[in-house]
C-alpha cells in the first residue's frame, strides 16, 4: 500500500485488520480515562494514548519512505562476454557496481567486486538506483529488457561464436513440396568446411563454404514421406571433425484434396491426364465434357454423381475450382454466368480458365460478364502456331524442367494482375486476377501431358500443383496456428503463439508427445479480432502439439537450451540493440526520470514515542 | 558337627534334584519349541511352495530363518531362561503336599538358616527322597510339540508329492525335479561357455563348364558363380543338437554332422540373396546375423563385327565376295558361333527370301574366352544377281548349362547394286490396290513370243505367223485392259480392225470388258481413271504405247521386233506397280451402313444419351509398413522407450519389405535388416534399446521410400472479416 511518499509494506487486509485493533484499542482505553472520575490533564492522557497505540501499530507494520536515489552507473557482464572486451572496458570505465548473469568465476581477476544476480528481478529489485549500465556479452532477451524499461545501457557486443546465426526455413511442408532451408553461418575463420543437410536416411546436400565472418547457405530437398522429422545441419572441418551439428524440425503435413469441376466444350487429353493424376492424389472432380449439342459426357473421380446440366450455386458451392475453357464459358446462359460469378466473388470460388480461340481473342467474346472472367491482353506472336517455353515460377526449384508449347500469346502485365508462371524471357503464360473472395486465373500452357509422355512427371505435378492451389477457393473455415518468430524454439524462453479463427472464445490446448497438457489463453488483436496471441513457455525439449479443443492441430518443435547457441546469441545481441536504440530515443525526448527507493523509517522512532506515552500515563497516576 | 555335616550333604544332594529337574525342564521346553518352530515353518515353505516357483536354495534358506524367528519368538515368551531351582520348589510345593511349602528351605545356605528351619529341612528332605519319580514335574509338553511337528512333516511331504504336481502338472517327483527344470540362458552358470561357431569353410564348387577349379572361402559373405554348388563347413565350439541355414528365397537346409564337430550343408546358388545361421545345443540357441551371398553372372558372349561396315555396297563388275572378319568374347568360353544370312531377290512384290546359316570356315585365334574368326562370303555362289540383297548377323552360344546364353550382332547389309533398275520416286495420292492380278500376262507376252522365236525354224510359214498375229490379238486385249483405266482415250481403231477380220475372236474382245467391270463399278469408271495421278497417267500412257508398237510388230509377224516393245511396256508397268506399292489398303472398322437419306441434316439427337462415368480412386503408396514403421522408430527416437506389441509387428511386416529390398541390393540393405532383427530381438527381451541399430534401420527405411511429387493442395487463409470485406468491394469494380 503507498500513499504518496508513504509505502506499507503489507497488505491491504492485514492493514485494515491492524487499525480496527488499534481503533478498538483506542476505543476502549479513551473510554476509560473519560470514564474516570478524577478528570486531570483529560485530553493530555487522551492524546498520550492513541500516540501509544499508534505508535505500537507502526511498530508492528514497519512503514517506509520513498526517497530519491542517487544514479549510478554499472556493469553488466552477460553470456558471451569475451575476456578482452571485458578487459579493455575495465581501463576506461569506472562503475560503482559490476553484476554477473555469466557466473563470478571467470570474471574474478578482471573484477575483484562482480557480484552474480540470478535473474532480473534480482537486479530490480535490489538495485534499483542503477540508471546506466555498459552491457558486455550478447546481451538478454527481450522480455528480460522489458523489465528494466527505466534503465539506458549501451551494449559492448562480443563477436559471434562459430555457427549459424538465422536460419529460414518452412515450419510446416505439404507432402511433396520442396524443402528449401536458408541460413546464415557465423564466425568463420576462412578456412573450408563443409555444411551439411542430413534428412533420416542420411546427407542429401552439401556445401563448402570458406569465407570469414557470415557466409550464406541454402539447402533444397524434397522430404520422402509425410510427419514430423528431425533433419540435421552439421558442419565439418576440412579434417571431418565435426564443427557443429543442429536439430532442424522438419513437419510435412498431407495435402487436402481439391474438389475441382471441370467444364470442357469437347473431350479432351489434357483433362483425361489431369483427371487421373488427381485422382491418384485422393482429389474429387467432377467433369462435363460436351459432346454434341446438350449431349454431355459425365465423369467423376472420387466424387458422388451430382446433375452437372444445371450450373447453380450450390452446385458451384461444392467445388473448389471450376476449370473451364472459352467456348464454353460463352455458351453458358447469361443466368449460369451470373451464378458463378457470384460464387467466385462471394464465396472464394477459383476459375481456370484452358485456353481456346474464344478465350484467347477479344473480337470473339460477347457475353456477359466478359470483363470479369476475360480481362486479359495479351501481346500476340502471329507468326507462330505454337511456342516452346520453358516456365518457371517462385515456388519452383528445379532448373531441369523442360520445353512445353504455349500459345503464341503472352500475358500483358496489367493493374492488378497476379503473375502466376513465367516463361524464360520473363513473359507471363499464366497469371490471375483477384475478383472478390476468389479468383479468375489463365494459363497459356497447352497440352502440358506432354511432360508426362516424356517421363517428366515430375515437372506435370509441379506445374499442376501450383496452378490449383493458387487458384483454388481458400480453406477459409478452419483455424490456423502460427508461431510468430521464425527462428526455432528454445526451452525456457517465451514461444509466441498465434492462431486465426473464427472462433469468438479459443482457448489453446497444448500437448507435450509424452502426453502433459496445458492450455494456452489467448489475446484478441486490436485490428483483426479473427487474429489471437498466446504465449507459451516451453518447459521440456521435444514435439509440442497445439490445437483448440476440435480444431486443427499444429506441431512446433523446442530444442534444448544447448542447442542453436550461436543464433540465441545472435537473438540476444539484436535485443539488447534495439533496446538500448529506443531507450536513446526516449531519453531526448523526457526529463530524465527520477528514481525513488523506498527506505524503512527506523522503528527506534515509534518506540520512543510508546514509551513516553506510556510512561507519561503511568506517572500521571502517582501523581 | 557330625549333624551338620550330615545336614550339610543331605542339602547338598536336595539341592542337586532340584537344579537337575530345572534343568530337564528347561532341555525340554527347548525340544518343545525347537519342534513347534521347525513344524510350522515347514509348512508355511510348503505352502508358498505351491504357489511360487522357487529354488530349492531359497526354499531351503527361508525355511531356516522363519524357524529361527518362531523359535526365538517361543524362547522369549516361554521365558525358558527363567526356569530354574527356586521355580521347581514353588511347584513342588503346590504339587506335593508333603513338603508343607517349604522346599524352598533346601536352596538356602547354612547361614541363612533358623533352627526351627533346620528342623523342618530335615522332614522336607525326607520327603523330597521319598516322593521320588512320580511326582517330578508337570504333564509333558513335548508330546503335544512332537505330534504337531509329525503332522506338519506329513501334511508338506503330501504337499510336495501330491498337490503341487497335480497342480504345476508336472510328473511326481520330488523337491530336485522342480530346481532340475531347464533355464533360460542369462541363469546358465558362468563356467560354461556361449555356443559360438569356431571356424567355417565354404566349399564353393562353380559348375562345370566354367572351367574353375572348386575353392575354399573362408567366411561368410559370399561372392560366388552362377549355378555353383556351395557346402559349408562350420565348427562350432560345442556339440549341437541342431543347426540350419536359412536363405532368403525361404529355403532351408539342416545341417548335417560330418565329424567330430563338424557340420556342413549344401546348397546350389542360382541367384543372389542373403543367409543365416541358426545353431542350438541342449542349453541355447543363437542366430547369426545376415550373411549376403552374391551372384556373379555368367553375361552372354559379347560379338563384335570387325568387317565389314554395316552396309556394304557392291558396285556391278566388281567381284561379289566379302570378307566377314568377327570377335566373339565371353566370360566363360564360346561354343558356337554361327552367320545367319538372308538373301533377298528380286524386285518389287516378286521379292522373295531365303535364309541360311553359314558356319565360319576359318577361325583365326582361339583362345577358350576370345574367338576370332573369318569367312569368306561368296555372293555369286550364293546365286545372288544385281539388285538383290544380302542381310546377315551373328549368333553366338556360349557354354552354359543348361541353358546357354545367346546374343546375337547388329543387322548388316550387302547390297549388289543394279545400275538397270530405275530408281523409284515416291508419289503422294492413292491408297487403292488398282493393279489386277493379270497384269503378268504382259510377261506372259513376252514368254509366248520367245519361245515363237525359239520354235520358228520347225514352224511352217503359216503357222508361224498365226502363232504371232495370236500373241498380237492378246497384247490388243491387254492394250484395252489398260486403255480402260485412262477413259478410253485409245479407240479400238486398230484392234477392232483386227478383231473384224478374225471374227473368232469376239470373245476375247468381250472378256476384258466384263473382266474390268468385276473390278470397277460401271458408273464410275471414267471418272476414275481422270483422277489418276498425272505421273502415273503418263507412265501407263508410255506403256500404251509400247504396247501398241507390240501388237504392230507382232501382227505384221515381226516377233523379234516386238520384243523390245513388250520388254519396255513390262518395265512401265512394273513402274507403276512399285509406285502403287506404297501404299497399303485401309483395313478396319465398317460400320453398318445408315440410312443417310433420313437421318442426315435432322439435328435429331433424342436417341443419343448423355455418357456418364465415375470412378473411386485411393492413391495407394508404395510400402506402406516401412512408412508406418519410420514413424514408429521417430517416436522412440524421441523418449527412448520400449514399443508396443503391435508396434513391433509393424516393425516385422517392414522387415518382410525390406528384406525383399535386401535381396535386390544386399549390399546396401542387409546390414539394417540385420540391425533391424537385433532392434526387436532387443525390445522382445525388454533389455535396452539398441540406438544405433535404429539410426541404421531409420536411415535404410528411408532411402527405400522415394521423393514425394508435388500433389495439389487447398490452403488455407483465415477469412478475416475486415479482408473480406476489402476483397468484396473491389470484386465489383473489375
Amino acid at each position: 500500500m503507498r500513499w504518496g511518499a508513504l509505502v506499507i509494506p503489507v497488505g491491504r487486509n492485514h492493514f485494515w485488520l491492524f487499525l480496527a485493533i488499534a481503533l478498538l484499542l483506542i476505543f476502549v482505553l479513551v473510554r476509560q480515562e473519560i470514564r474516570r472520575a478524577n478528570r486531570r490533564f483529560l485530553a493530555a492522557r487522551i492524546s498520550g494514548v492513541v500516540v501509544a497505540v499508534l505508535s505500537l501499530m507502526m511498530m508492528a507494520i514497519q512503514p517506509r519512505w520513498l526517497v530519491r536515489a542517487k544514479p549510478t552507473e554499472a556493469l553488466l557482464i552477460t553470456p558471451g562476454a569475451d575476456s578482452q572486451t571485458l578487459r579493455a572496458l575495465a581501463d576506461s570505465i569506472n562503475p560503482s557496481a559490476v553484476f554477473s548473469f555469466d557466473g563470478l568465476e571467470k570474471w574474478k581477476s578482471i573484477f575483484p567486486e562482480a557480484q552474480f544476480i540470478p535473474d532480473v528481478a534480482y537486479l530490480k529489485r535490489h538495485h534499483p538506483e542503477v540508471r546506466f549500465m555498459h552491457v558486455i556479452g550478447s546481451g538478454l532477451n527481450d522480455y528480460d529488457w522489458a523489465e528494466l524499461e527505466s534503465l539506458s545501457i549501451k551494449p559492448h557486443a562480443s563477436p559471434l561464436s562459430f555457427g549459424i546465426k538465422w536460419l529460414d526455413w518452412p515450419r510446416e511442408l505439404v507432402a511433396g513440396e520442396r524443402l528449401h532451408v536458408s541460413g546464415i553461418v557465423a564466425g568463420l575463420s576462412g578456412e573450408e568446411n563443409t555444411l551439411y543437410l542430413a534428412d533420416p536416411g542420411g546427407v542429401i546436400d552439401s556445401v563448402k563454404i570458406s569465407a570469414e565472418g557470415d557466409a550464406p547457405f541454402e539447402f533444397s530437398t524434397t522430404p520422402h514421406e509425410s510427419g514430423r522429422f528431425l533433419y540435421e545441419i552439421l558442419m565439418r572441418s576440412y579434417d571431418n571433425d565435426i564443427l557443429f551439428r543442429e536439430k532442424l524440425e522438419v513437419n510435412v503435413v498431407e495435402p487436402q484434396p481439391l474438389r475441382i469441376l471441370v467444364l470442357e466444350n469437347s473431350v479432351s487429353f489434357e483433362t483425361r491426364y489431369l483427371k487421373n493424376w488427381i485422382g491418384k492424389h485422393r482429389g474429387k472432380l467432377a467433369i462435363r465434357s460436351a459432346i454434341s449439342r446438350d449431349r454431355f459426357r459425365f465423369e467423376f473421380q472420387n466424387h458422388p454423381q451430382v446433375d452437372l446440366i444445371a450450373l447453380t450455386a450450390d452446385l458451384f458451392a461444392r467445388f473448389d475450382l471450376v476449370v473451364i475453357d472459352g467456348r464454353t464459358l460463352s455458351r453458358l446462359s447469361v443466368g449460369e454466368r451470373k451464378v458463378l460469378r457470384n460464387a467466385v466473388e462471394q464465396n472464394g470460388l477459383g476459375v481456370l480458365i484452358m485456353p481456346d480461340e474464344v478465350a484467347l481473342s477479344p473480337r470473339k467474346q460477347k457475353f456477359s460478364d466478359r470483363e470479369f472472367f476475360l480481362n486479359f491482353r495479351f501481346e500476340e506472336f502471329p507468326e507462330l502456331e505454337y511456342r516452346m517455353i520453358r516456365p518457371s515460377w517462385f515456388s519452383l526449384h528445379d532448373s531441369s524442367i523442360t520445353k512445353i508449347p504455349a500459345e503464341p500469346f503472352a500475358i500483358q502485365l496489367d493493374w492488378g494482375l497476379k503473375p502466376l508462371v513465367n516463361d524464360e524471357m520473363e513473359r507471363i503464360v499464366a497469371a490471375a486476377y483477384r475478383r472478390g473472395q476468389g479468383q479468375v486465373g489463365l494459363s497459356l500452357i497447352r497440352d502440358s501431358y506432354r511432360w508426362i509422355l516424356e517421363g517428366n512427371a515430375q515437372h506435370y505435378a509441379a506445374y499442376w500443383s501450383h496452378i490449383l492451389s493458387e487458384l483454388a477457393r481458400k480453406n477459409s473455415h478452419a483455424e490456423r496456428w502460427m508461431i510468430a518468430s521464425k527462428q526455432p524454439s528454445i526451452v525456457d524462453q517465451p514461444v509466441q503463439i498465434v492462431l486465426e479463427t473464427i472462433s469468438t472464445q479459443p482457448v489453446g490446448l497444448l500437448t507435450t508427445e509424452e502426453g502433459v497438457q496445458d492450455s494456452i489463453f489467448l489475446r484478441q488483436d486490436i485490428v483483426h479480432s479473427q487474429r489471437w496471441f498466446g504465449v507459451f513457455w516451453p518447459k521440456v525439449p521435444g514435439w509440442h502439439r497445439v490445437a483448440t479443443a476440435e480444431g486443427n492441430s499444429f506441431w512446433f518443435y523446442v530444442y534444448e537450451k544447448t542447442d542453436w547457441q550461436v543464433m540465441q546469441q545472435a537473438q540476444k545481441a539484436e535485443t539488447t540493440r534495439l533496446f538500448a536504440m529506443q531507450n536513446h530515443l526516449r531519453r531526448n525526448q523526457d526529463d530524465p526520470i527520477t528514481v525513488r527507493t523506498p527506505e524503512a523509517i527506523p522503528s527506534f522512532f515509534f518506540f520512543l514515542s510508546f514509551l513516553i506515552c506510556a510512561a507519561g500515563l503511568w506517572i500521571e497516576r502517582k501523581l | 558337627m557330625d549333624g551338620s555335616e550330615a545336614i550339610n550333604v543331605s542339602m547338598e544332594h536336595d539341592t542337586k534334584i532340584l537344579h537337575g529337574m530345572a534343568q530337564h525342564w528347561r532341555l525340554m521346553l527347548l525340544a518343545d519349541a525347537t519342534l513347534k518352530s521347525l513344524g510350522s515353518s515347514l509348512l508355511l515353505v510348503s505352502v508358498i511352495g505351491i504357489f511360487f516357483d522357487l529354488t530349492f536354495l531359497f526354499l531351503l534358506s527361508s525355511f531356516l530363518a522363519f524357524a529361527a524367528i518362531v523359535f526365538l519368538a517361543l524362547f522369549a515368551t516361554e521365558k525358558i531362561s527363567s526356569v530354574d531351582a527356586r521355580l521347581i520348589a514353588r511347584h513342588l510345593n503346590r504339587a506335593i503336599p508333603e513338603l508343607e511349602e517349604s522346599s524352598e528351605l533346601v536352596l538356602k545356605t547354612d547361614a541363612e538358616l533358623t533352627v526351627l528351619e533346620r528342623m523342618q529341612l530335615l522332614r522336607v528332605e525326607k520327603t523330597l527322597t521319598e516322593s521320588g519319580e512320580k511326582n517330578r514335574l508337570p504333564n509333558h509338553p513335548l508330546k503335544r510339540s512332537s505330534i504337531f511337528f509329525a503332522g506338519a512333516s506329513i501334511t508338506s511331504l503330501l504337499i510336495f508329492v501330491v498337490i503341487q504336481p497335480l497342480s504345476k502338472g508336472m510328473k511326481p517327483s520330488t523337491l530336485s525335479k522342480i530346481i532340475a527344470r531347464p533355464r533360460d540362458s542369462s541363469t546358465i552358470d558362468e563356467r560354461r561357455e556361449p555356443l559360438k561357431i569356431e571356424s567355417v569353410k565354404v566349399e564353393i564348387m562353380p559348375p562345370e563348364y566354367t572351367g574353375k577349379a572348386k575353392y575354399l572361402l573362408a567366411q561368410f559373405d559370399l561372392s560366388v558363380e552362377e549355378g555353383a554348388q556351395l557346402v559349408w563347413h562350420i565348427e562350432p565350439n560345442q556339440t549341437l543338437s541342431a543347426g540350419a541355414l536359412n536363405f532368403s528365397d525361404r529355403d532351408t537346409v539342416l545341417l548335417q554332422r560330418q565329424s567330430e564337430n563338424i557340420y556342413s550343408a549344401s546348397k546350389k546358388i542360382t541367384e543372389r540373396g542373403f543367409y543365416s545361421l541358426r545353431l542350438a545345443n541342449a542349453n541355447e540357441e543363437i542366430q547369426s546375423e545376415y550373411y549376403e551371398i552374391n551372384v556373379v553372372d555368367d553375361l552372354p558372349p559379347a560379338i563384335t563385327v570387325i568387317d565389314p561396315p554395316s552396309r556394304t555396297e557392291i558396285a556391278p563388275g566388281q567381284t561379289a565376295k566379302v570378307n566377314v572378319q568377327i570377335a566373339v568374347e565371353d566370360d566363360y568360353g564360346v561354343s558356337v558361333t554361327e552367320l545367319v544370312a538372308t538373301v533377298a531377290q528380286g524386285p518389287g512384290e516378286s521379292i522373295k527370301f531365303r535364309e541360311a546359316n553359314i558356319l565360319f570356315d576359318a577361325i583365326v585365334k582361339k583362345s577358350p574366352r576370345r574367338w576370332e574368326m573369318r569367312h569368306e562370303l561368296d555372293l555369286s555362289a550364293l546365286g545372288m544377281a544385281p539388285g538383290d540383297e544380302f542381310y546377315f548377323h551373328i549368333e553366338a552360344q556360349d557354354n552354359r548349362r543348361p541353358e546357354s546364353n545367346r546374343s546375337r550382332s547388329e543387322t548388316f547389309f550387302i547390297v549388289l547394286k543394279d545400275t538397270a533398275a530405275m530408281p523409284l520416286s515416291i508419289s503422294s495420292g492413292l491408297a487403292i490396290n488398282y493393279m489386277p492380278e493379270y497384269f503378268r500376262s504382259q510377261r506372259q507376252i513376252i514368254i509366248d513370243t520367245e519361245k515363237l522365236l525359239v520354235e520358228k525354224n520347225n514352224l511352217s510359214d503359216g503357222e508361224f505367223k498365226r502363232r504371232s498375229n495370236e500373241i498380237g490379238i492378246d497384247q490388243q486385249a491387254l492394250r484395252f485392259r489398260y486403255g480402260q483405266f485412262l477413259g478410253d482415250e485409245f479407240d479400238e481403231a486398230i484392234g477392232g480392225e483386227v478383231a473384224d477380220d478374225h471374227e473368232g475372236e469376239e470373245n476375247s474382245n468381250a472378256d476384258p470388258t466384263s473382266a474390268v467391270e468385276q473390278f470397277t463399278h460401271a458408273h464410275d469408271s471414267e471418272e476414275n481413271a481422270t483422277l489418276f495421278a498425272p505421273s502415273i497417267k503418263a507412265r501407263l500412257k508410255a506403256a500404251l504405247n509400247e504396247m501398241w508398237g507390240a501388237e504392230l510388230r507382232l501382227r505384221t509377224y515381226q516377233p523379234k521386233e516386238a520384243l523390245p516393245f513388250e520388254n519396255r511396256a513390262l518395265n512401265f508397268l512394273k513402274d507403276v506397280q512399285q509406285r502403287s506399292r506404297v501404299y497399303v489398303q485401309r483395313v478396319g472398322f465398317e460400320p453398318s451402313p445408315i440410312k443417310v437419306e433420313e437421318k442426315r441434316l435432322t439435328g435429331d439427337l433424342s436417341k443419343i444419351n448423355d455418357r456418364r462415368a465415375s470412378k473411386e480412386s485411393s492413391q495407394e503408396k508404395s510400402f506402406p509398413e516401412i512408412r508406418f514403421a519410420l514413424h514408429i522408430l521417430q517416436k522412440l527416437k524421441m523418449n527412448n522407450k520400449n514399443f508396443m506389441i503391435d508396434e513391433m509387428r509393424v516393425l516385422e511386416n517392414a522387415g518382410h519389405e525390406l528384406a525383399r529390398r535386401a535381396i535386390e541390393e544386399p549390399g546396401r540393405y542387409l546390414k539394417s535388416l540385420a540391425d533391424l532383427r537385433k532392434l526387436i530381438s532387443s525390445a522382445e527381451s525388454a533389455q535396452e534399446l539398441c540406438y544405433d541399430c535404429l539410426l541404421s534401420v531409420e536411415r535404410s527405411f528411408w532411402q527405400i521410400l522415394p521423393s514425394e511429387q508435388a500433389m495439389p493442395s487447398s490452403r488455407t487463409e483465415a477469412g478475416f472479416e475486415l479482408s473480406n470485406r476489402y476483397f468484396r468491394k473491389i470484386g465489383s469494380r473489375p
